[in-house]
């Protein structure tokens, strides 16, 4: 995994998938480019691994709001421990049609988009722009 | 003349004779050296024994002067004197008694032994005898020329005596009355405290009243004399008192003016009064002084009680009343006069009375007194006049006849003004009513049927409690709001200190309203919830006295705001559950939706065939979440809406070894020990598939989620907990769980703690759902790594 530069992070295996065949067909991304975790605390590990090499670039997250054991919000809540410097930020993406969840967001300073599931071609158009800007 | 021994007949002469000899008061008079001189010379110049001055009295003969014999009477029997009485002047002479024929045979002779007797008539000048002077002796005797003139001359001295006697005697006898007399008007006028003189200013002879000294304290038995009188204030007798100085220099100063009479009232600064009475005729001045201070005083006394008792009839506005029945006399007192408005002394008459009356009060006032005069019985009656000015007046009229021997001869009363009192009480019955109409209005407000009205002292003793308030509470009579009921005993113990800082707030700002909310039971143990308004009631000067509660009855709507409580709460429960829901539909459905909307995307983009299978089995996986994920939404549903549970009595291990039974396989698979720790009779009311479900859970659960690291221990075990609940705990020794991370979460839908692909988050949440659809409540202790408790409080029945 060196040199993820967006982490998928989805407990749903098939979200999973879906998203990640959208974001390789778009030409801005490689497939070398994306890792995937269907364990939260696995991909949050991994993140602060990266974190700690001071020369990778910063890089972003792919997240799942609704997940067991960790979701989202913990998962932003771990990440906040050690992104301190902000290079890593966050798109949130869920299934949820909940304004909750947008408020909820919006609260962390890490999460620089929401998205709502099922992602498609238009929507990783704003990914790419998001990650661009 | 005819001898006669004893009485003397000739009764007229001889009467004539005695008054006359009575009159010279000589009888049985004193001896007198005088007469003795006579009787003694006599004897001597006639040389006899005995010589006599006789007095013949009608029984007796009774010397004056007896010389020779010891004897002053004898009986006229013995008497040789009587003789002369009747012998017309002439003297008797006997030589010798016993050779008289006349006296042979008298008793002076023959009882006596007198021979010798010669007597001279002693008479007055109008030749009336009143006796004899006599000499007489033993032996017989021839008497002189000269011896019988000269006893001629002594029987006129012994007459000139006589009568000298009579002149002294009168004169003694005068001046002794005249002495009585002055007595007795010096003590009279002492007595009526009257004095004076009597002055004759030609001869200054003074004749002074010793009554003047007891009037004017002067010396007892002082006598002024003329000239005294005329300057009293150089006598220091009489200037001693000023009054008495005064009277008698007014009295003085007349002296010699023409002749009057006058009469003048002086008064002295010591409030004594003196009449003093003046006459002069002539040269003679009579005054009379009279001391009439007691007699003023008693007067001034009589004003006095005469002008209080005007002025009490006068203020009573009482006067009386007087007829006489005979002579018709009307007599009024001058408040009555007043009364009616007529001058005082107007002259009057039944019918003039009468007049006064109003026709009314005069058809009563003629019946009830024709009544009274009939009975004698008095009364008393109100009567309305008509005054001469034409004032209306109320009178009260007292009738008392007076009967003697049965008829009526008399009647007195009074007449009382009472207008004023009528008036009074008029107004007092106005008010009065006016006072009770407000009463019954204030009454039926307290007395009304919605609020309570209590009064009480600031200690809570009870003073007033309205009707309903006592019906309420049933008090079926006023409870005794004695000292030691206190209104604070009704009120539960917890609100009892409220209740009293409250009051006490009364007392400290009184115009505040304080207010408080009591639930107690009434004796009915009817629970009541009042609204209670609590006011301190204030005196007449503003000084808080006593509470005034009142309380309005909102039981109902406490009622009605529990059931409403109960309605929101269940509301707010439904709201969370369908926020449960919305959260499932959001997420859950939701997620499965989008993956199937995110995989038909991607068919249409892929075209290899292969993946367009891989697709398609990805696209059947996610179909068939969905379709579990709705069923399980399914069943949740109809627990919610469950309203009525098939409950049946189950017995607890009979039911807890059927769901071991049906776990066996699993339970073998991880080699896990189940032990069941309860009394076996023990029984629960409960929804027998909801009990079934639950257990079955639990036990999955705690299979589920063991510990690798050791063998499986599960306890099941139950106890009757308080107020008839079921207590049932799933104790083992599994893998844990974090419940500082999870415990808000644990029971939650599709929160599932555990990456155990069994694990779909449903299934505790489906026992909390089934559990409190019983009325029953679970809860979790657990610690990661050691193990986990589920405590069940089930509800039997």
């Amino acid at each position: 995994m060196d040199n993820c530069k967006l982490f998928l992070i989805d407990d749903d295996s098939i979200s999973l998938i879906i998203t990640n065949k959208f974001l390789k067909r778009h030409q801005g991304f490689r497939e070398s480019d994306i890792c995937c975790y269907s364990k939260p605390e696995e991909g949050l590990e991994s993140v602060r691994k990266e974190l700690s090499d001071e020369n990778t670039n910063n890089f972003w997250i792919l997240l799942d709001v609704n997940m067991p054991i960790m979701n989202g919000w913990d998962f932003l809540d771990g990440l906040q421990e050690f992104n301190s410097e902000g290079r890593v930020k966050v798109i949130m993406l869920t299934s949820s049609i909940n304004d909750e969840d947008r408020d909820m967001a919006k609260s962390y300073a890490s999460v620089i988009g929401f998205l709502s599931k099922p992602i498609d071609e238009e929507k990783v158009k704003n990914v790419y722009e998001l990650i661009n800007s | 003349m005819h001898e006669t021994y004893g009485k003397i007949i000739e009764m007229n002469e001889q009467t004539d004779r005695i008054d006359i000899l009575n009159s010279y008061h000589i009888l049985d008079s004193d001896e007198d050296e005088a007469f003795d001189n006579l009787t003694r010379i006599a004897a001597k110049v006639c040389d006899t024994s005995i010589s006599l001055i006789t007095l013949v009295d009608n029984d007796r003969q009774w010397f004056k002067s007896h010389y020779g014999i010891e004897i002053n009477e004898t009986s006229l029997q013995l008497s040789i004197c009587k003789s002369i009485i009747s012998g017309k002047g002439k003297c008797l002479y006997i030589e010798d008694l016993e050779q008289s024929e006349d006296f042979k045979n008298h008793p002076a002779w023959t009882g006596l032994g007198i021979k010798f007797y010669a007597g001279f008539p002693i008479k007055t000048r109008q030749g009336v005898i009143l006796g004899s002077f006599c000499v007489l002796d033993y032996s017989p005797k021839k008497l002189s020329e000269l011896q019988f003139e000269f006893l001629q001359s002594m029987a006129d001295q012994a007459m000139r005596l006589i009568e000298g006697h009579r002149e002294r005697t009168l004169v003694k006898t005068h001046y002794q009355d005249l002495k009585r007399k002055s007595e007795l008007i010096d003590r009279g006028t002492m007595m009526a405290k009257l004095g004076g003189f009597f002055v004759d200013t030609n001869s200054k002879f003074i004749f002074w009243l010793e009554g003047t000294n007891n009037i004017f304290d002067l010396p007892n038995s002082y006598n002024p004399e003329f000239k005294d009188l005329v300057h009293p204030e150089n006598s220091p007798e009489l200037s001693s008192n000023s009054t008495c100085l005064a009277i008698l220099k007014s009295v003085v100063d007349n002296f010699y003016k023409e002749d009057f009479t006058f009469s003048k009232d002086f008064d002295s600064e010591s409030g004594s009064c003196f009449q003093v009475i003046v006459r002069k005729e002539g040269s003679e001045v009579s005054c009379v002084i009279r001391d009439q201070s007691s007699y003023r005083k008693i007067q001034r006394e009589l004003e006095k009680s005469q002008n209080l008792m005007l002025e009490v009839e006068a203020l009573s506005k009482v006067g009386g009343w007087q007829i006489d029945l005979k002579s018709k006399e009307i007599f009024l007192t001058k408040t009555s006069y007043d009364i009616f408005e007529i001058e005082q002394g107007t002259p009057l008459s039944i019918g003039m009375i009468n007049h006064f009356y109003q026709s009314q009060s005069l058809k009563e006032q003629t019946v009830s007194f024709a009544n009274a005069l009939q009975t004698g019985e008095g009364y008393v009656a109100e009567r309305l006049v008509t005054t001469a000015r034409h004032n209306n007046k109320w009178v009260r009229v007292k009738v008392n006849p007076i009967l003697k021997k049965g008829e009526c001869v008399r009647v007195f009363g009074s007449f009382q003004d009472i207008t004023e009192e009528i008036k009074l009480r008029k107004d007092l019955k106005d008010r009065r009513e006016k006072a009770l109409s407000k009463a019954n209005y204030f009454q039926s407000l307290v007395d009304n049927q919605s609020f309570f009205i209590l009064k009480s002292d600031f200690k809570g003793h009870l003073t007033f409690a309205n009707e309903i308030f006592r019906k309420r509470y049933n008090f079926q009579e006023a409870p005794n709001f004695s000292k030691d009921f206190n209104l604070f005993q009704l009120i539960n113990k917890m609100d009892q200190h409220r209740t009293r800082v409250l009051v006490r707030k009364c007392f400290n700002d009184p115009e505040a309203t304080q207010r408080i909310i009591l639930s107690n039971e009434n004796a009915n143990k009817e629970s009541l919830t009042i609204q209670w308004e609590i006011k301190a009631i204030l005196d007449s000067e503003g000084m808080p006295v006593e509470v005034l509660y009142m309380g309005q009855d909102v039981s109902e709507l406490y009622e009605k705001k529990s059931e409403l409580q109960n309605l929101v709460t269940l509301v707010s429960n439904q709201n969370k559950k369908l926020v449960e829901y919305t959260n499932i539909i959001s997420h859950n459905i939701r997620s499965h939706v989008a993956n199937l909307l995110g995989l038909s995307n991607l068919i249409d983009l892929i075209t290899a065939e292969k993946d367009q299978l891989d697709y398609f089995m990805l696209l059947k996986e996610a179909i068939q979440k969905l379709d579990e994920t709705i069923k399980e939404l399914n069943v949740i549903t109809k627990i919610q809406q469950q309203p009525n549970l098939n409950y049946e009595l189950v017995n607890l291990e009979s039911l807890v070894e059927k769901v071991v039974s049906i776990l066996i396989g699993d339970i073998l698979n991880s080699n896990a020990k189940i032990s069941i720790n309860m009394d076996s009779t023990i029984a629960i009311n409960t929804v027998p598939s909801y009990l079934e479900s639950i257990i079955l859970n639990l036990i999955s659960n705690a299979i589920t989620y063991r510990s690798p690291e050791r063998k499986l221990v599960l306890n099941i075990s139950a106890e009757c907990g308080r107020n008839g609940k079921l207590i049932v705990t799933f104790a083992d020794n599994g893998i844990g769980i974090d419940m500082e991370k999870h415990g808000d979460r644990i029971f939650k839908l599709y929160q599932t703690v555990s990456q155990n692909p069994g694990s779909k988050g449903l299934g505790l949440y489906l026992v909390k759902s089934q559990i409190e659809s019983m009325g029953g409540e679970i809860s979790l202790e657990s610690k990661l790594g050691i193990g986990s408790q589920f405590t069940l409080h089930l509800k039997n029945g």
